[in-house]
Parts: structure tokens; C-alpha cells; sequence
């Protein structure tokens, strides 16, 4: 009995043997196909393109043979040269593949039945009067099923797709319903429906894709039942490295100076961080200088931000941020910190310098003289003072240079202020005589860092 | 020089009691939370002190404020206060509404402010406030900035067409005394008593001195702002649209545009205050 049924398998067809299914695929995944098949929803004149993949799901090979069509609006688009061999299935290279158009010419629902060998399948579709989509600014309308690609958009940003429903009939046409699904898809926007589109008359409409991540996007545009397929890429790509830039690169106490964030390219991409300033003193027993601080937003601390398309970050909303110098010497940092990137520091060093006069009075008071200054020492090591007094005809007074220690003075002062290094004095001279005689007087004061003499402070009244 | 001129040095108080090296006060400002603050530092440099408290009632009242260097004056809704360079009330009287204009003497102890809304002059003497009413025509007119020339003399700088007109005033009595035109000078402006006038042009400040010199200080300046006198020798600019407020120094051959600090450190300054 076995010998007798091997001889009649070997003469039997090759695809007799072999067992076939069929699957409908949708361009990612298959689904096996029974008895009846959907193809869709298409629009008179519109055409659907479905494919389907033949699987040899036996152990040995097979032939694919008979592939037939028959019924109206449908027609077989492409197939294998016939017969054609399939192998044993192990993925999608061993498939064959075959695709069926559906192009009604009315409305209507439609039927053919497809034969794969001895596989016989009916086809349905069904056709509905609607209006013609097609992208704005073009003429050639959308088939169902028509892929519509949103491009590259980088994460955060937004693509726009215009549409546009016409109605080339003689008579109004209705649109019931406008859907857009999908992850990353929006819309549709600027379109209500139902929509009664007149003859002659179009509606446009905008869909919107903002990826989230740096994807692949998939989504489907449904007008009326017919799908269309929206695609769009998402980038990540990384935030242009930044630049800490001064306005001025000279460090000196009681300066304003200003910061930009030049970017090395235009952003593709929405970025975050923020500049943080710190400063280490130089001033012995000194920590800090609360002066030194950003002009605007809050004291240390600024937002930076990065828009897209973007050459330079926003620091507090600003194109630029302000900060002063304070009048203590030392070094001030700033810190960016920009997206995942790697934080990076800038510094400006504030040199010890001598005594920075702001202002310089004297005033003639009744039997004194009042003498005044205001300014800064970025030491804290002010020490002697230095006056000399000249005559209404520039000749010095016989008392000469009046020098003072002040040290002590001035180590109780910036021992206790929080005006770091600046500072007002006062010095009265007692007068014995005529004090209209004299006419001016050079101060000078020295500090660590060196003299500064306030030259012929003319005495006011 | 007589040779019985004799000078001897002496550390001074800056007043009754107070060491003679403190804190640089540059004046005061009104800032965005509408409160009084003194400012301390030197040119670059700006520390803000903390609010001044003429009361507590005032803190987040004031409309309008001036400094002098010595007196200032201070508008809420309701009342006006002269305070001393601490920010010490010297005294208060009810006004009508809204905000005021000041001026100082060229002396900065007596001052006048200018009160729209019901177009009155208060002056401040030292020891007493005086009101003065104006010509009902001044109602009609905007009045952009006062100046208080000498202690019987007011100014009013209005906006007619598009011209600044100058109308001089005897205190205390009605009717014009002079009027002038001052071409080329657009508002918004502010007189102080030294006689310079600010206003504003194309890429910043402009000080015309009263020798008829201008001096151009230039700077960034917001759309839309107000002129205030901070002390002596400093301008504050308000941006009226922001938190930003700037300082303007009109010493002469030192002029300048600075930005303040919008916030004050959140630490107590007390130590600013202690002299």
C-alpha cells in the first residue's frame, strides 16, 4: 500500500501536492485571506491598489499555476510569470506576490471573485460619490490608499500639509466625515463636516505631524471611508553647541557687561538649559559679593532657551543677559548647561586693582573743609590717606602732604558692609583761618594693589 | 595765603552719629513692586537696598517719586510724603489722585510737585506743605515735566501740537509770566535743578545743559518710559512696559547709561543701612 501511494504522489502536479494560502498585505504586516476579501473604500474613478502574497505552506515545493479575475471594477495589476515555483515558506523572499486594482467608474458596491490555483476568493469594494482630494497647491488628486509623506521634522517642531476637497460634478456632493489617526498626526484643521461642497467649489484643509521622537511616523487620513496614509519622519538631532560669549573679554570691577549664547549652527531642534554665574573671591576672609549678579530675571541663575531655526540662545527671554562686576576681586564663573550636552564654563577674572575714585567733592564749611569721595576697593586694603592742600593760585599750603592711616578704619568698614568693596568717606579738616583762600586738594589712597590720586578736587561752596 | 590757615585732619560723620566710611547711596528708586528703594554703589555697580518703609502701608503704593540728593517727595494714590536721604518721613498731606511730577529747587531742599488730575502745585519748604491751584487752561494742556528754577519761579514744560512749550509761572499767583518754545526737544523729558533737561532721541538720552550744550548719551531704550530725578547727579528710567529700570549719571564728562538690578538679593541688607 505505501510503495503503491508513493508512485501516484509522483504523478500527480506539482501543486496538487503542495498547499497554498493567500494573504493580503498592507505593506508592513500579512493577514491571511478566507474566503472574502475587502479591498475597500474608493471614489469613482479612483483606483485601490491592494496586494496580496502567496505562501507555499507545505513542506515541499509548489506551483503557482492559475491566477484569475472576474468581475467588474477590478483588474489584476501585476503577477508572476506563471507557473511560478514557490519553496517551502520561510519569510517574506519566498512569497510571491500578486496586486488587484479596484477602479469603479460609479458608486456602488462591487465584487469579483479571484481564483490562486484552486483557491477561489471574493473580492469586495465599494464606491462612493465624494469630492477629489488632492495636496494644496497641486492638481493631481489623491487615489485611495495614496501615501502622503509629512518629510523630516525634528522633534518639538510642527509640519503642515494643505489639502484641498474639490468638487468637479455638476452637483453638490457632501462630505459626511474627515478623520485623522495616528500617533503624531493631527487634524483635520480649518475643516468642519458634514461639508457641502458646491459644483466647482473646493474646501482646504491642513493636517498637522509633530513628532514627539526621533520615529518613523504612520498615520491614516480617512475621507469618507477612503484611507489615505500619512508618513513622517521625526529628528533628534542634537542642540548646536553654544558659545559663551562677553561683550567685553576685559575683567574689572564695577563693569556692566553683557553675554550672548552664539549657537555653532542653526538649531533643528527646541533646546533648554540654563547659565548659572558663581564667583570666587580673591579678597582674603571675603566669600562673596552679592553685587555681582545678572541685571534681570533672578540673581544667579538665568533660563536658556533655544528656539528652532534658532543662531543664538535666549538667556531670560533675552537675546543677551547684563551682569555687573561687582567690586570685589576675584573670579567670576558661568556655567552653561544646554540640553544632555555637557555643561562647559567660561571665566572672567576681576584683577586687584587700586582704589577706583567714583566721585571727588570738597566743600567749604565754616572754619572746615569737608572732603568727600566715593568709589571702590576691590581689596579691601585701603590704608593711607594722602591731602595736600593748594591755594586759589595753585600753590601748595605750608602743612604740605597730610597723610592718615585709615587701615583700621577701613578694616571696621568692609569688615561689616555687604557693599563689598565700595565705600563713601568723608574727611573734615578744621580750618584756622580763612578757608575762601584755599582753592583745591589732591586726595590720594592707596590699597594692595597700588595709588590712585584724585588730582585738584576744587573746593566748592 | 595767610600762614594762621591751619588744617588738621579728622575722619568725619556723613551725619549725626554715623561712621565716616559707609555705603555709597546713590539715591532712590521706585521699583517694579512699587515701592521706594534707596540704591547704593558707584557708577557700574548697583546694589539695591531694601524696601523703605514709610509706614508699611506705603511699600506697593508708590506711583511716583523723586530724590534730590537731599529730600524727596513720594506720591500714592491719595497722599504725598517728602522723606530725608534714609528714607525718614519728614511728613504727608492729602492729595487728590493719581500720579504726580516733581521738581527741586537748585538749592534741593525746597520742592514742588505737580498734580494732574486736579492740577494743583504742592510745595514742600522744609517744614510744611503749601498748595498752589493753576489756570484752568493748564488742565487742558499736557504738562510733561516741572522745573522749579528759583524759590518763587515754577516751570511748565507742555506738549503743544507738536512742540514743547516752556511756561514760566510766579508761585502762588495766576497767569503766565513767560512762555518759550524749546524746538527739538521731544517728550518724554525731565528738568532737574542743576537746569538740565533730558529727553529722549534716536539711540538714547540727550542732556541739554543750560548753556544751550547737549550732550548724547547713547543707549538701547525701551518703547515706552518715564524719567524720574534718583539724586543729584543720577536720572532713573523706567521702561513701562517691563520690570527694567535703568540709571542714567549726568555728571558732566562722566555721563552714562547703566542698567540696574531688577532684584534686589534675597539677604538682608541690613548692613547697607547700618552708618
Amino acid at each position: 500500500m505505501i510503495p503503491r501511494a508513493v508512485l501516484l504522489a509522483s504523478l500527480l502536479p506539482l501543486s496538487a501536492l503542495a498547499q497554498l494560502q493567500v494573504f493580503q498585505f498592507d505593506g508592513t504586516n500579512d493577514t491571511a485571506v478566507g474566503s472574502l476579501a475587502i479591498v475597500g473604500t474608493a471614489a469613482p474613478g479612483d483606483t485601490i491598489k491592494t496586494r496580496f502574497h502567496v505562501r507555499n505552506i507545505s513542506a515541499g515545493p509548489a506551483s503557482l499555476t492559475t491566477l484569475t479575475l472576474s468581475g467588474q471594477g477590478f483588474t489584476i495589476a501585476s503577477t508572476p510569470s506563471l507557473p511560478y515555483i514557490l519553496a517551502p515558506y520561510v519569510g517574506l523572499a519566498s512569497e510571491a506576490e500578486f496586486d488587484v486594482n479596484f477602479n469603479p467608474s460609479i458608486a456602488g458596491s462591487f465584487s469579483a471573485v479571484l481564483a490562486v490555483n484552486s483557491i477561489s476568493i471574493v473580492l469586495q469594494g465599494t464606491a462612493v460619490s465624494s469630492a477629489t482630494l488632492t495636496l494644496s497647491g497641486s492638481l493631481a488628486p489623491l487615489t485611495t490608499g495614496a501615501v502622503v509623506n509629512f518629510g523630516s521634522v525634528a522633534m518639538g517642531a510642527t509640519g503642515t500639509q494643505g489639502f484641498v476637497l474639490s468638487n468637479g460634478a455638476s452637483a453638490s456632493v457632501t462630505v459626511t466625515s474627515v478623520a485623522v489617526t495616528g500617533n503624531g498626526f493631527t487634524g483635520p484643521i480649518g475643516l468642519t463636516t458634514p461639508a457641502q461642497i458646491g459644483p466647482g467649489q473646493s474646501v482646504p484643509f491642513q493636517v498637522k505631524f509633530a513628532p514627539q521622537s526621533g520615529i518613523s511616523y504612520r498615520g491614516t487620513l480617512t475621507v469618507d471611508g477612503r484611507a489615505f496614509t500619512l508618513t513622517g519622519q521625526g529628528l533628534n538631532p542634537p542642540v548646536p553647541s553654544a558659545t559663551i560669549a562677553f561683550a567685553s573679554n576685559v575683567g574689572a570691577s564695577a563693569q556692566q557687561n553683557s553675554i550672548t549664547l552664539p549657537l555653532a549652527s542653526a538649531s533643528q531642534v527646541i533646546g533648554n538649559g540654563t547659565l548659572t554665574l558663581s564667583f570666587q573671591s580673591g579678597v582674603a576672609g571675603v566669600t562673596d559679593d552679592a553685587a555681582i549678579q545678572f541685571l534681570s530675571g533672578p540673581l544667579r541663575k538665568a533660563t536658556v532657551a533655544i528656539a528652532i531655526g534658532a543662531t543664538a540662545a535666549t538667556i531670560g527671554g533675552q537675546p543677551s543677559m547684563a551682569f555687573q562686576t561687582g567690586t570685589t576681586a576675584g573670579v567670576i564663573t558661568f556655567t552653561l548647561t544646554l540640553g544632555n550636552s555637557p555643561a562647559q564654563q567660561i571665566t572672567l577674572t576681576i584683577p586687584a586693582a587700586p582704589v577706583g575714585l567714583d566721585t571727588a567733592t570738597a566743600v567749604r564749611e565754616f572754619a572746615a573743609i569737608d572732603v568727600a569721595f566715593s568709589g571702590f576697593d576691590n581689596t579691601y586694603s585701603a590704608s593711607q590717606l594722602a591731602f595736600t592742600f593748594y591755594d586759589v593760585t595753585g600753590k601748595a599750603l605750608p602743612q604740605g602732604v597730610i597723610d592718615v592711616d585709615a587701615t583700621s578704619a577701613f578694616q571696621q568698614y568692609f569688615s561689616a558692609t555687604q557693599a563689598g568693596g565700595a565705600f563713601a568717606l568723608l574727611a573734615t579738616f578744621p580750618v584756622t583761618g580763612n578757608t575762601s583762600e584755599i582753592g583745591f586738594v589732591t586726595a590720594g589712597i592707596t590699597n594692595s594693589a597700588g595709588v590712585t590720586t584724585a588730582q585738584q578736587i576744587p573746593i566748592g561752596n | 595765603m595767610k600762614t594762621s590757615i591751619a588744617l588738621i585732619f579728622a575722619l568725619a560723620s556723613h551725619a549725626h552719629g554715623q561712621p565716616a566710611i559707609v555705603p555709597p547711596q546713590l539715591g532712590f528708586v521706585q521699583d517694579s513692586a512699587l515701592s521706594l528703594r534707596p540704591v547704593y554703589g558707584v557708577a557700574g555697580n548697583f546694589i539695591l537696598g531694601p524696601s523703605v518703609i514709610l509706614g508699611k502701608s506705603l511699600v506697593g503704593h508708590v506711583i511716583s517719586e523723586a530724590f534730590s540728593g537731599s529730600v524727596g517727595l513720594l506720591k500714592t494714590d491719595s497722599s504725598l510724603y517728602a522723606f530725608d536721604s534714609q528714607g525718614r518721613l519728614f511728613a504727608s498731606v492729602d492729595v487728590a489722585p493719581g500720579p504726580a511730577l516733581f521738581a527741586f529747587s537748585p538749592a534741593a531742599i525746597t520742592t514742588l510737585a505737580y498734580i494732574a488730575s486736579n492740577n494743583s502745585l504742592v510745595e514742600w519748604r522744609g517744614d510744611g506743605f503749601a498748595s498752589f491751584a493753576l489756570d484752568d487752561d493748564i488742565a487742558t494742556q499736557t504738562v510733561l515735566a516741572i522745573a522749579f528754577p528759583t524759590a518763587s519761579q515754577v516751570s511748565l514744560l507742555l506738549q503743544r501740537n507738536d512742540t514743547v512749550w516752556q511756561l514760566n509761572l510766579a508761585l502762588g499767583t495766576l497767569g503766565s509770566v513767560s512762555e518759550t518754545a524749546l524746538p527739538g526737544i521731544h517728550a518724554p523729558l525731565l528738568a532737574l535743578p542743576s537746569g538740565d533737561l533730558f529727553y529722549r532721541d534716536t539711540g538714547g538720552i540727550v542732556i541739554r545743559r543750560p548753556d544751550g550744550s547737549e550732550v548724547h548719551v547713547p543707549a538701547t531704550l525701551p518703547a515706552n518710559l518715564s524719567l524720574q530725578q534718583m539724586s543729584r547727579e543720577w536720572v532713573q528710567l523706567t521702561d513701562l512696559n517691563s520690570n527694567a529700570r535703568f540709571a542714567i549719571r549726568t555728571t558732566q564728562g562722566r555721563e552714562g547709561f547703566y542698567q540696574l538690578p531688577e532684584v534686589a538679593p534675597t539677604s538682608p541688607r541690613a548692613g547697607l543701612l547700618k552708618r
